[in-house]
């Protein structure tokens, strides 16, 4: 605790008190002497009162020196100033700012550092002089609000009191960068930054210089003064970092593997940390895990849907003290059971031969996509009702008539899907006349490729659009079973517009067309779906690409990634028909601008799960937020590191004891009274 | 006129203690009353062998019968009072404070001219002078030349030694061996115990005891203001000290000193007189003269 002087000159004043001290030397050196009679009686008499003598000299010699000393100290206003509370530090009044580190970190130990923050910048408030201008910038990882230092306190109470701490990771640099701006436009030559912060490390980018401030002298630094929120304590923190939803084959249909990394930014180990996996309000599975201090360990959990619609849920650790990082949600389109309608245009009582056998296979595979198929001639297709129906396979299906072609375009216009794949049944001028707009390209002429040497004819797939849905999954050493596909005999489409083309055979004919129509589907392949014409239906890509084609046209593929977002990064959306707002996870709508192309940016700054709101009420998930892992990094920086960080000698780190203490007292008053009591004890000694 | 002359302050600018003593003497006797003695007689003294010159009327022819010598009778004259004049000639009463007399100075004045006095009226004066161990002596005479004799002793005197007033008592109760008159000029800083005391048993003997305690004003009232070094006369030592520091606790030692002095003196019968050397010689001698002639009326009922 040091002693301040807010006039430090005028203490000077206080050498006044040895005044006494030299008078009464002085005295003592020259008495007069005189030649005394009744010296009997004089000696009788100090002998009397030499006790009460001595005692009263030495209480006028201090009472006197009290007096003498105490009044030029008062008038040097001194007062005691725990040594974090730097106010006094600088000579003369400085312009001030005050950055309050609202960051995620901040809200470990329930508020508790954020509490502490704001006790500290309050602290510092009630101890500037009032002619030291204040700017108060709350760095709460938005872009930061400076404003110029001002005389304000009310306003500069007001916005520390209402400073909440964020979700968000804050930059403190930044901040810090931020306030030596908003401290250039004071007058003031001193200038001094307060950060109340927790000390993670996360918040400093350490590679940037200390903070400078352009002055009409140059730039000069600013004293820095770090008020430790944590109070010197670590903060220990385990928090999810990352979640992967992956479909678990092994369960079946709409079994899903909820992939997770947790991660110990602590200094011990975790044992038997539990993580639980809740789907709505349901607990589903948990498990147990240990964690190394300083490490990291990932799990899966499985959980097998029932049935297919939309899910949201959460993976969650067991709370410590920052809580916010303890759960990750989720929001999974769990595809319901497809209903595949195949019609076999070229039936064989040889499986391998018929022409429905391959799809057939793959579809009734089992895997990720839960489907229903059911096969039947091409005969039987007039008679079929389709309202039961989500895909139809139309293999090597002579050209229906009219009514069966319009009823497929209906329900294709309705939402269905129709997956062509051609052959030698088909005639391209029938296929037009019949199913016109319904083709994604019309049909041209079946090219045969020649054989030339030992190598017989074949064309390869290539220019693969694997951003399609239906070929996303190829990305990678899959694409090869794609690749490796040979295609001796396939029909040339005409060229045209609406369709979006998903791969090529490698002269560049389209393979594989999509197009919409209505609200449904419909993609054509250019062969055979059986070996007739391609031998893709015993390439490895065949199965997977097939359950796929079924998920995509019966609209449940593409649904189950619902965007995850980093809170601090904007998110941007496809805004539904009819969705006028977003519904955040505090209950608060957020207006969605009306933008052209119906995509808007959003940037979110609470985790959970967001939804559209239409107006009927909330409607689908439009995406989910996750707190930045690296805000859930609350190990702390070495003060010293700080110090070095921020300019040495011109910063100071103050932990809990200094700050700890009682803020600046005043001692004038107490100096003045001490003095009048001195005054007052004089006169009352000089009367005995 | 007289009044202006007699204050010490005046007094003190006379350079002789006659000088002092005249002026005091010429300014009492124009109030002063005849002798409160009357018929004195002539007795004989001694005799002396005839010589020439001598008065023939005082040959005494019964000596010639029995001796066949010439012989002269010589007669002394019975005097109405033997007195002692004690003067304490101690260290201490050399003290004077800025202006004055001191102490011894005033004394001496007073009992010269007391002196002159007495024997102006046939009464035998003799000086006790006491300087510590030392006594210095002169008989009681009653004849004038004898005044020019105690004048001359007290006009040498210089303070020195401590009070010692038990043994000038002592010497005066010897000296005294019948009924005579005793005055005392001291201060009484003789805190020796029972020093007092014996002072003022000589009244016991048929004395009649006056005491006159002489002090300086500066004594009675201790008016110093600034840090002092207090130097004993009497060999006390050195003392510095704050005087308004002590003061209170001086003015109640002194004052008790002089209250007991005065116990004692009325409890003897003994006449007791505090006097300040800045008080009028003729108001001291006067006023003491005048209780002695309503005393002596009052005795001789």
């Amino acid at each position: 605790m040091d002693v301040s002087l807010t006039h430090p000159l005028l203490a000077w004043g206080a050498l006044l008190a040895l005044l006494p001290i030299l008078v009464h030397l002085l005295q003592r050196r020259r008495p007069r002497p005189h030649p005394f009679a009744a010296m009997e009686l004089v000696l009788r008499s100090q002998r009397e009162n030499v006790r009460r003598l001595r005692l009263r000299r030495l209480l006028l010699l201090l009472a006197r020196t009290s007096i003498l000393l105490f009044v030029p100290l008062a008038v040097a206003r001194p007062h005691l100033a725990a040594e974090a509370s730097a106010v006094a530090s600088p000579a003369g009044p400085a312009a001030t700012a005050i950055v309050l580190d609202a960051s995620l970190s901040m809200r470990w130990g329930g508020g508790k550092l954020m509490e502490n923050a704001k006790q500290d910048a309050r602290r510092v408030l009630a101890d500037l002089l009032p002619e030291e201008p204040l700017s108060v910038i709350v760095c709460d990882g938005r872009p930061p609000k400076t404003e110029s230092p001002s005389f304000d306190r009310v306003r500069a109470r007001r916005r520390i009191d209402e400073a909440q701490a964020s979700h968000l990771r804050a930059d403190l640099t930044a901040c810090l960068a931020a306030a030596a701006a908003a401290l250039a436009e004071s007058p003031l030559p001193a200038k001094r930054i307060f950060v109340a912060t927790d000390l993670t490390a996360n918040a400093w980018n350490l590679d940037a210089p200390p903070p400078r401030i352009p002055t009409e002298e140059g730039e000069i630094q600013p004293e820095v003064v770090v008020l430790d929120a944590a109070r010197g304590d670590e903060l220990p923190n385990a928090a999810i970092t990352d979640l992967r939803i992956e479909p678990a084959t092994e369960l079946g249909p709409r079994g899903h593997a909820f992939a997770f990394t947790v991660h110990n930014f602590g200094s011990e180990d975790l044992r038997d940390l539990r993580v639980e996996l809740w789907v709505g309000e349901e607990l589903v599975n948990r498990s147990f895990l240990d964690v190394p201090a300083g490490g990291s360990t990932s799990r899966r959990l499985l959980h097998r849907f029932p049935a297919g619609g939309v899910f949201s849920g959460e993976v969650r650790l067991a709370p410590d003290e920052l809580v916010e990082d303890d759960a990750r949600f989720f929001v999974l389109h769990v595809a319901p059971d497809i209903r595949v309608l195949i019609v076999n245009g070229a039936p064989s009582p040889l499986r391998h031969r018929d022409e429905a056998f391959f799809v057939e296979t793959a579809l009734r595979a089992g895997g990720t996509v839960p489907l229903s198929v059911r096969t039947i001639d091409a005969d039987g297709l007039p008679h079929q009702s389709l309202d039961d129906v989500d895909v139809v396979f139309l293999l090597n299906v002579r050209a229906p008539d009219r009514p069966v072609a319009e009823r497929l375009e209906r329900f294709v216009r309705e939402g269905g899907g129709l997956f062509f794949a051609l052959g030698d049944q088909v005639d391209a001028d029938a296929y037009a006349s019949a199913f016109g707009e319904l083709l994604p390209l019309a049909l041209h002429l079946p090219k045969t490729l020649q054989a030339t040497g030992d190598e017989p004819a074949a064309a390869r797939f290539a220019d693969f659009d694997l951003d399609h849905p239906v070929l996303r999954i190829f990305h990678g050493p899959a694409i090869e079973g794609l690749e490796s596909t040979r295609t001796h005999r396939y029909f040339l489409l005409q060229p045209g517009e609406g369709a979006r083309v998903l791969a090529t055979f490698d002269d560049g004919a389209p393979a594989l067309v999509e197009r919409s129509i209505g609200q449904g589907r419909v993609i054509l392949f250019a062969s055979t779906a059986d070996r007739d014409w391609s031998d893709w239906a015993i390439q490895t890509s065949f199965l997977p690409a097939m359950q796929q084609m079924a998920a995509y046209l019966a609209r449940t593929l593409g649904k189950r990634d619902v965007l995850q977002v980093r809170l601090g990064e904007s998110a941007a959306l496809e805004v539904p028909e009819g969705a006028r707002a977003l519904l955040g996870p505090d209950g608060r709508e957020h207006p969605l601008p009306v933008v052209e192309g119906g995509r808007v940016t959003f940037t979110p700054v609470l985790p959970g799960v967001h939804r559209f709101v239409r107006e009927g009420g909330a409607g689908e998930p439009a995406f989910t937020t996750f707190v930045d892992p690296v805000e859930s990094d609350t190990r702390r920086l070495d003060p010293r590191e700080l110090r070095a960080l921020l300019g040495g000698n011109r910063a100071r780190v103050s932990v809990e004891a200094e700050i700890a203490r009682p803020r600046e007292t005043p001692l004038w008053s107490l100096l003045l009274f001490a003095g009048l009591l001195a005054f007052l004890s004089e006169g009352w000694l000089l009367r005995r | 006129m007289a009044g202006s002359l007699l204050d010490p302050r005046l007094l003190a600018r006379l350079g002789t203690l006659q000088l002092r003593t005249r002026s005091v003497v010429e300014g009492l006797l124009s109030g002063l009353h005849r002798s409160p003695h009357q018929g004195q007689s002539v007795e004989f003294a001694e005799h002396k062998e005839y010589a020439p010159g001598d008065d023939l009327r005082r040959i005494d022819w019964k000596a010639y019968g029995k001796f066949d010598r010439f012989y002269v009778k010589q007669f002394e004259h019975e005097t109405n009072l033997r007195a002692f004049l004690l003067l304490d000639a101690s260290a201490s009463m050399g003290y004077r404070g800025p202006e004055g007399l001191t102490k011894l100075e005033y004394a001496a004045t007073a009992a010269a001219a007391l002196a002159y006095l007495l024997v102006r009226q046939q009464d035998a004066v003799g000086l006790v002078v006491a300087r510590g161990a030392e006594i210095q002596y002169l008989p009681p005479r009653a004849h004038g030349a004898h005044v020019s004799a105690v004048l001359n002793v007290l006009e040498g005197l210089r303070p020195s030694g401590r009070t010692d007033l038990a043994r000038a008592a002592d010497f005066v109760a010897e000296k005294a061996r019948r009924r005579a008159a005793v005055f005392v000029f001291s201060d009484l800083f003789d805190f020796s115990p029972g020093a007092l005391v014996r002072l003022v048993d000589l009244r016991r003997m048929k004395n009649e005891v006056s005491v006159f305690q002489v002090l300086d004003p500066w004594e009675l009232e201790f008016p110093f203001e600034d840090a002092t070094r207090f130097i004993g006369l009497e060999g006390e030592g050195e003392l510095e000290v704050d005087p308004r520091e002590i003061r209170a606790s001086y003015l109640r030692a002194i004052q008790t000193l002089c209250e007991e002095a005065r116990r004692l003196c009325l409890q003897a019968d003994v006449s007791y007189e505090l006097v300040r050397t800045d008080t009028p010689l003729d108001r001291l001698l006067l006023g003491h003269l005048s209780r002695r002639e309503r005393s002596a009326r009052w005795t001789s009922r």
